[in-house]
């Protein structure tokens, strides 16, 4: 059977290797953090980071997943401080929070590539993370109030999700 | 900080049962106290009879457990109501848990719509808080065998202050349980200088779930032996399914089924819409399927021509010939007689559907004798009513569990995909949740009834509107529950249409009738971002065709004294026009952005305003139009919603209303052809994004009238504020909405 590793944690999947992660994460494996926005690719709530890379999982099959990396909002930090999610709640940016796990997910992977961008960059990287609810305001604060300052590598710990 | 309870309902009845320990407050208030609903859906109606039951528990571990209520969808609801009984309660809010209750009319209204809950839920809530105390103090009295005015409750404790003697809550909490509930003339209540968490921007209890990605909402339901529903609806309104071919659907693995749901009655309300079902192991198996349906539709042939832009273009364009006059006021005719100068537009809006970031989602268990659902409602009790009716059921044998709601707006008021899950439960013997593609969300919604406007004024020498002649053709929310004569309901008129809240001594205004061939529903503002956007781009257009300040024109528009009604201004309904408060919403926008401020070339500032949910909203926004493409730069909006319960949360509804309006003036519009929505998903139905988010600046406005809406009227006023801009920015009038249609959006 074929294994994905997820937030550092191995897991045996027994599925059509077509299905895209999105599915396997919330059916399969019961982690419902990772969104169904659209399925398209066109709203950014069901992102993930594939290798470090941020990617939106309800276009990406699970064949792609062999052998790789995945870290989920589950994972982002092994005890939900990340300083993204800090600041998330320093801010107090979410509204409904429907699609709070995939513009977490966007700005960690941004600060992790780049953990001095300047504004044009933050509003870029976040450009695929719509939010209906209106919290862009304070997503960009949050972002720029984290930006430069050390981020902790995701969370590889031994249980898993978290 | 408060948390959110993890109990389910059974470990919580256990908890509050008979024989257990601690006190749990169920009181009943008369609703009639507290004020009529201002939303006049049939279902809020039935509900204004019904009493109020609001659960308190106070454990012996002295932790408080706060009922909550309402429906969660990002608006702090289910925080910010607690805040009210744990002021009034005196209680440690670190020492509190919030339980999501289930749908039941003990609860009294949990219609979270119409932005109700704080102005029809705070007294209660008071009441409740106010209650507990006393009886935690009277259950110290006789404990210690002292006078009760010599107990006092503070901090999550009551202390007799002559000896110093002191009980916890907790410890408190089983000899007050004894007590019968004080009669509600014994109640103190605080004065506000000493809230402590009422007025406070508190965080809400469900922030910290939310970053971590450990939310419940509808769609995340999973429950044992549970199967997954996709469905393919009539895209048509009325249509039914005539024939359909499964077998391609069923070779996919995963799929276990497909099964028929009649539907397409009309008028439609919150049944079913017709359609097939693919019922599989997986969401994507049975999406999957759905893809390799062959489905023959017969469809209702009166709305299968419908156009909506050819409807509205004939609007706009032909003559009214058939109309019923909803206000008057004076001699319209001689106001137009004696007029210095006419001025006539006619303006419009379409179609919009809600795009909540979650689309709806319900799980349904139906059993021979019961029903269980988990879905993202934001109307439990008519989902109840629904689910009940639909199986010959008492209200008993159905159980409605409320989750997060990933975005609302109204959408999740009307519990069709809560119907369609009981249906494929019931047909299949087994839990099914369903779960909305945005494709479905968008082709098969509750649409935001399309508005043509029309507008003529009778101006006097000095420029002032004498007459207005105004009529409004948009279909109207009761063609959802009753046969469609094509004419609106007062209310809907009244949200600013007929309910004009400046000096016009003559005016007429009239409803022209027009059939609705989609289900109409409500949208956050409902009507009165249209009629809003009608009225504030009418009045710029009559200010800058005189060279006046469209801001200043509507100061001077306004009545100078407040009301007369014979009233003192102690009896006065807190909930009156009040144009004072209106002006001051004025005044504060006119201070934070400068107004007249200076600008660049190709930029410009737009002005608009509006009353609704019985709050004053004012907005002025500043645009660009450098390089031929639309940005907008700025928008500074003041409310006025009476006290503020959470004045972080109201600044986030400010903040929201903001980017809602702006999604709709600039990128909204769902247009039908041939009968069916044409847009599908966000690449064809775009909401604005971080790039296009312009900086937001809010002012609350600091009153001691009562509580009144913030969810929605921030909205209206937001549109025309753009449009009026684009033309201070030496761009085009534009009276039709979406911007996107006129200008390229940057």
């Amino acid at each position: 059977m074929n294994k994905v590793k997820i937030n550092g944690v191995e897991h045996p999947i027994d599925a059509d290797p077509n299905m895209p992660l999105l599915w396997v994460l919330r059916d399969l494996l019961n982690m419902t953090g990772t969104k169904f926005g659209c399925g398209r690719g066109l709203c950014g709530a069901c992102t993930i980071h594939l290798n470090g890379q941020p990617v939106r999982s309800c276009l990406m099959p699970l064949a792609v997943a062999f052998g790789a990396e995945i870290t989920t909002i589950e994972g982002l930090s092994a005890s939900g401080d990340h300083p993204l999610q800090q600041a998330w709640l320093a801010h107090k940016v979410p509204q409904c929070g429907y699609c709070q796990s995939g513009q977490l997910m966007s700005a960690a992977a941004l600060l992790k590539n780049n953990p001095t961008p300047s504004d044009a960059e933050i509003k870029d990287a976040m450009s695929g993370n719509i939010c209906r609810c209106g919290t862009y305001p304070r997503i960009e604060a949050a972002i720029k109030s984290v930006a430069g300052v050390q981020i902790h590598q995701p969370a590889t710990n031994s249980k898993g999700a978290i | 900080m408060a948390r959110l309870s993890k109990l389910n309902r059974r470990d919580f009845l256990k908890m509050t049962g008979l024989g257990t320990a601690g006190l749990a407050l169920q009181t009943t208030v008369s609703q009639a106290a507290y004020g009529a609903l201002a939303l006049s859906t049939q279902q809020a109606a039935a509900s204004q009879a019904l009493s109020l039951n609001i659960f308190v528990h106070i454990a012996v571990n002295n932790r408080v457990t706060i009922m909550a209520h309402r429906s969660e969808m990002g608006q702090g609801i289910r925080t910010s109501l607690p805040q009210i009984v744990a002021d009034e309660l005196d209680a440690d809010w670190d020492k509190i848990d919030i339980l999501q209750a289930q749908g039941d009319e003990k609860y009294g209204d949990q219609n979270t719509d119409g932005s109700n809950s704080v102005r029809n839920f705070f007294q209660p809530m008071r009441v409740m808080g106010a209650s507990a105390k006393l009886m935690l103090r009277q259950a110290a009295a006789a404990t210690w065998q002292v006078p009760l005015e010599s107990c006092i409750a503070k901090d999550h404790r009551v202390t007799h202050s002559p000896s110093g003697k002191s009980l916890s809550y907790g410890e408190l909490a089983q000899a007050a349980a004894k007590l019968p509930l004080p009669d509600a003339k014994l109640l103190s209540f605080k004065n506000p200088q000493e809230f402590k968490y009422i007025g406070k921007p508190m965080a809400m209890a469900d922030f910290a779930d939310i970053v971590r990605g450990n939310t419940s909402f509808g769609i995340d339901t999973k429950i044992p032996d549970m199967v997954y529903a996709s469905i393919e609806r009539s895209p048509i309104l009325g249509g039914k399914v005539k024939s359909f071919d499964a077998s391609k659907a069923l070779l996919i693995p995963g799929v276990i089924q497909a099964v028929k749901i009649d539907g397409g009655i009309e008028p439609a309300g919150f049944t079913p819409l017709a359609g097939v079902a693919i019922i599989a192991t997986n969401t994507w198996a049975a999406m999957e399927g759905r893809k390799a349906l062959s489905i023959t539709w017969a469809n209702n042939p009166a709305h299968a021509n419908f156009d909506s832009r050819a409807a509205i273009s004939k609007l706009i364009s032909a003559p009214v010939t058939e109309a019923k006059t909803v206000a008057t006021r004076g001699d319209i005719a001689q106001a137009f007689a004696t007029a210095a100068q006419t001025y006539e537009a006619t303006y419009s809006l379409p179609h919009l559907e809600h795009a909540t970031m979650e689309p709806p989602a319900a799980t349904a268990k139906v059993t021979a004798n019961s029903c269980e659902v988990w879905a993202c409602v934001q109307d439990p009790m008519t989902a109840r009513k629904l689910i009940a009716d639909m199986l010959g059921f008492k209200l008993e044998q159905v159980t409605v569990n409320i989750t997060l709601l990933g975005g609302g707006f109204g959408r999740k008021s009307k519990p069709d995909f809560v119907a369609e899950a009981v249906v494929l439960s019931k047909a299949i013997g087994k839990p099914v949740k369903v779960t909305w593609t945005r494709e479905d969300a968008t082709r098969n919604g509750y649409y935001h009834a399309f508005s043509v406007q029309h507008y003529k004024a009778a101006l006097d020498a000095k420029h002032q509107i004498i007459g207005l002649d105004s009529s409004v053709a948009s279909p109207s929310i009761i063609s959802l529950f009753k046969p469609d004569t094509g004419y609106m309901q007062d209310w809907e008129l009244g949200q600013g249409f007929t309910s004009l809240v400046y000096k016009i001594p003559h005016l007429r205004a009239r409803n022209i009738p027009v059939i609705a061939h989609t289900r109409i529903g409500w949208m956050r503002s409902v009507y009165n971002g249209n009629h809003a956007f009608a009225l504030n781009s009418f009045m710029d257009e009559i200010a800058r065709s005189n060279k006046i300040d469209p801001l200043q024109y509507h100061v001077d528009s306004l009545p100078a004294e407040e009301p007369n009604d014979g009233k003192s201004s102690a009896e006065k309904n807190d909930f009156a026009y009040s144009p004072l408060r209106l002006k001051n919403a004025i005044k504060a926008v006119q201070k934070t952005s400068g107004w007249p401020a200076k600008v660049n070339a190709s930029e410009g500032w737009g002005f608009a305003t509006h009353r609704s949910f019985d709050s004053y909203v004012a907005v002025a926004s500043k645009v660009s139009l450098a390089n031929k493409e639309l940005r907008v730069l700025e928008v500074h909006i003041s409310i006025d919603c009476g006290q503020i319960l959470n004045p972080d949360r109201v600044q986030a509804q400010m903040e929201g209303s903001v980017i809602f309006g702006l999604s709709a003036a600039l990128l909204g519009e769902i247009s039908f052809k041939e009968g069916a929505a044409e847009q599908s998903s966000f690449h064809d139905y775009p909401m604005l994004r971080i790039t296009q988010s312009p900086k937001i600046v809010v002012t609350l406005i600091s009153s001691d009238k009562k509580h009144s809406g913030a969810g929605e009227p921030g909205m209206p006023p937001v549109g025309a504020s753009i449009t009026n801009a684009i033309v201070a920015a030496g761009g085009p009038r534009i009276r039709d909405l979406p911007i996107k249609n006129h200008l390229k959006i940057g």
